[in-house]
């Protein structure tokens, strides 16, 4: 079905990218780690084992949405932004220092720019969604642990940890908020970051993406969508909150916008 | 054929090229002899398409580059320091490599090394390489595809006699293939050995031309 340039440069990214990576994918764990310890410490406090969804909850819950009121500290949630600062570092500086040195070679064999920018894009999306697999895995290890797999939220638990009354919510429902909408989110970010990293560059599009991200927690509007994978800004969680098929649809302009403007930005760029 | 037509470059504001025409033949080995900064791997990385230009063209076969095609059909390139992953060894570097286009196997790849002069069974990773290993994995790199058109920037760079020989003879070989070859040196006696036609630059200019 594809060429054997096309199969080999996406091979190439997909093997080279994440290998040249893999240090960044065992310091990004530490987050899910985190939240392991911290949901087992409390453990303690209730009668039953946490569930697979205490831990993404309590990891992806952010905070509701920030009204400045006088003697009020606007706080932003600190494991929930190490987990965005993880996929950021691992985006980081690859593509473009990988053109820089020795992408040349490849380059110059796949013969497309586009083919390059967009094995690049695809590397992105397998990074990130590596990264959501690693922590899957670590709370899964965690749950076998604890001698109790299960993919029944708590009530008391999440009352307790998490301020969110999980009885209101569909199971399918929690899995959206808890991994699907994350991951998407984190992608879109990511394509944006990875155009960024282009044309400005990787430091500069690094802090411009975090700075985004801060301000979306601290303004929760439609034009700051860096907050969109916080479960308690949730329509599911939250009367009013950000509906799927806005969040959806957001992630979709933006990594359109990031991928093909990436591309048009790219097939103009100098290679020295 | 390779045909620069009215070449300019500009980069941040300065002429890094200025009015190139060339007609380069295949089966011919072409010099660019000049000091640092004269512009050519400038010119090298026009011909492969890396940079685009400000003015003028390049057409390789009576493809423009940046209309018909964006990259040659068939190049291999040597452009300044020989780069690969680190952590690979040469053989698993070169493989990568060449599986992108598929044209060449394993077996070819490791003829092409021990040609070189490096051991194909070599575990060591390319970090730990000396400056001429290095060279000779990137001349490898070059040469392994067997392209059409052969781009080698200061290739004699940390090369013993008899990896000067080598590359002489690869050079050789290819020219006999009919492949175009371009070797920027600022070594002028070697490249009055190796080249067919020299082409001396500065300041981004062809200033003499020698046959």
């Amino acid at each position: 079905m594809w060429s054997s340039t096309r199969r080999g440069i996406i091979k190439y990214d997909l093997c080279q990218g994440l290998r040249a990576n893999m240090w960044k994918f065992l310091a990004g764990a530490v987050p899910f780690f985190g939240v392991v310890m911290i949901v087992q410490e409390r453990s303690v406090l209730f009668s039953t084992e946490p569930s697979f969804f205490e831990y993404f909850i309590y990891l992806f819950k952010g905070i509701r949405n920030y009204t400045p009121v006088p003697g009020q500290q606007f706080e932003v949630p600190i494991l929930w932004m190490i987990v965005q600062v993880s996929m950021a570092l691992i985006v980081y500086d690859y593509p473009v220092v990988n053109l820089e040195k020795y992408g040349i070679q490849t380059i110059i064999r796949a013969k497309s720019r586009a083919l390059w920018w967009f094995s690049k894009c695809i590397w992105v999306a397998a990074s990130v969604a590596l990264y959501y697999a690693v922590g899957i895995l670590i709370i899964l290890g965690a749950c076998m642990l604890m001698g109790k797999i299960s993919f029944i939220a708590d009530q008391e638990w999440n009352m307790v940890m998490n301020e969110l009354d999980v009885s209101l919510i569909e199971n399918k429902q929690l899995w959206l908020i808890c991994i699907c909408i994350p991951l998407m989110s984190s992608i879109a970010l990511s394509l944006l970051q990875l155009t960024g990293s282009f044309v400005l560059s990787p430091v500069y599009s690094f802090l411009l993406l975090l700075s985004y991200i801060v301000i979306s927690v601290y303004y929760n509007h439609s034009c700051f969508m860096g907050a969109n994978s916080m479960i308690l800004r949730n329509e599911f969680v939250m009367a009013g909150g950000n509906t799927l098929s806005g969040i959806v649809i957001t992630n979709i302009i933006v990594m359109c916008a990031a991928v093909f403007g990436g591309y048009i930005y790219f097939r103009r760029h100098d290679i020295y | 054929m390779i045909i620069l037509k009215n070449l300019d470059k500009e980069l941040n504001g300065n002429a890094v090229l200025t009015d190139i025409n060339l007609e380069l033949s295949k089966g011919k080995v072409y010099g660019l002899q000049g000091k640092n900064g004269s512009g050519k791997t400038m010119l090298m990385r026009a011909v492969c398409g890396l940079i685009k230009p400000t003015g003028g063209y390049v057409e390789i076969d009576g493809e423009r580059l940046g209309k018909e095609s964006a990259f040659p059909e068939s190049v291999g390139c040597l452009i300044e320091n020989p780069a690969f992953v680190p952590y690979y060894s040469g053989l698993k570097n070169l493989q990568i490599l060449a599986d992108i286009k598929g044209r060449i196997d394993r077996k070819d790849i490791c003829l092409m090394m021990e040609r070189v002069g490096l051991d194909p069974g070599e575990k060591k990773p390319f970090r730990k390489y000396s400056l001429g290993m290095k060279q000779r994995l990137g001349i490898a790199c070059a040469f392994m595809e067997a392209p059409d058109i052969i781009l080698l920037d200061e290739p004699f760079n940390a090369l013993d006699t008899e990896g000067v020989e080598m590359l002489k003879n690869l050079l050789g070989e290819a020219k006999e293939k009919e492949a175009t070859i371009i070797v920027a040196c600022h070594d002028k006696e070697e490249l009055e050995l190796i080249a067919d036609e020299i082409f001396v630059m500065e300041n981004g200019k062809i200033m003499e031309h020698k046959s």
